[in-house]
């Protein structure tokens, strides 16, 4: 006998994302996942964006890391609120480990919340953890290919930003093959030049990232 | 790579139609898979023929079906198949698309006794 089912097999996580994404929502919250390979340079971009963020916006972070708790002694540094969460051996955040980690922070003073997500371009696709947009870091001493290899995460992501500009007459980075191929994959995808070590392009990101902070916390559209 | 955990909720969500259903044996458990879901379908079996050894849906088959990804662009109403991750309308070249199929993740149905 045939026994239909029609179950989501992530329906657990996306049960709680959707929680999360309803509190976020009532305290004006504008949440921001950040997945890249790991030694893309995430944390230093958020040390970029939080410098030229504050003291304006009021800001949280969640790291998330297989082991260590480096990531959040960085951001701590900064004086802003950070919780670290150890996956111990996973692959990814899931939306329960972020439920549990929101009682450590501040919410009702924050206006933004980025989460570093686990160094990995394949599972944090698949794990919605109630944030507003994802953004996938993709730097170009990882080569040109990388979206075209994970166009998940691409195809899911409203920014990419390309770090390590710097580097780029090092390297065999084609960087219009690369955007050409994120675009393809998601034509709606804004993109960010952006080099940590030179500062190249920060200002350009973080004002953008500023007015969208300002235009969730009023309410606005979400419209780029 | 979190074929391990997905199986796990794969095999408690069987268990709790099981329940529900008093069913006897399990047979064949059929999901479906969008190819746009990070999951790789044998590393799915692999986990399952490991997570169910000497549980009741030992010796089951999880059979997996690959689910296309398929969009219908919202200019011409152009209904297509996504290849090589090109998210374009082939005819007019829109993208402004609604995606159809492709990112499924569930249990479809089970054959029980």
């Amino acid at each position: 006998m045939e026994l239909k089912v029609l179950s989501n097999i992530l329906k657990a996580n996306e049960a709680i994302a959707v929680e999360n994404r309803q509190l976020f929502a009532r305290e004006k919250i504008l949440v921001l996942n950040v997945i890249s390979s790991p030694g893309s340079g995430k944390t230093s971009i958020l040390e970029r964006t939080i410098a030229h963020l504050l003291p304006e916006c009021r800001l949280g972070v969640i790291e998330g890391d297989i082991q260590t708790s480096k990531d959040a002694e960085r951001i701590h540094a900064l004086g802003v609120p950070v919780v670290q969460i150890n996956t111990q051996g996973g692959c990814h955040l899931d939306a329960n480990m972020i439920k549990m980690a929101l009682p450590d922070l501040p919410l009702k003073e924050l206006e933004c919340l980025i989460i570093e997500n686990v160094g990995n371009l394949v599972c944090p696709a698949d794990y919605q953890l109630g944030e507003d947009m994802k953004i996938v870091v993709l730097s170009v001493t990882e080569g040109d290919d990388k979206p075209s290899k994970y166009p998940a995460i691409f195809h899911e992501s409203q920014v990419l930003i390309i770090n390590k500009m710097d580097l780029l007459p090092f390297t065999d980075f084609n960087l219009a093959r690369a955007k050409e191929a994120a675009l393809q994959i998601n034509p709606h995808l804004l993109i960010f030049e952006l080099s940590c070590k030179s500062g190249q392009g920060v200002d350009s990101w973080a004002s953008w990232l500023k007015s969208k902070i300002k235009r969730h916390r009023l309410g606005g559209n979400m419209g780029q | 790579m979190h074929e391990l955990s997905l199986v796990q909720e794969l095999i408690a969500l069987v268990e709790e139609q099981v329940k529900a259903h008093q069913v006897k044996k399990v047979h064949r458990i059929v999901v479906r898979i969008g190819k746009m879901a990070a999951v790789v379908p044998s590393s799915l079996t692999f986990c399952f023929e490991i997570l169910s050894r000497g549980s009741q849906l030992e010796g089951a088959i999880l059979e997996i079906e690959e689910i296309p990804i398929r969009c219908r662009c919202t200019r011409c109403q152009e209904e297509f198949e996504v290849e090589s991750f090109i998210f374009f309308c082939p005819k007019c070249q829109g993208s402004e698309l609604k995606q159809l199929s492709g990112r499924e993740c569930l249990i479809h149905h089970l054959e029980v006794d």
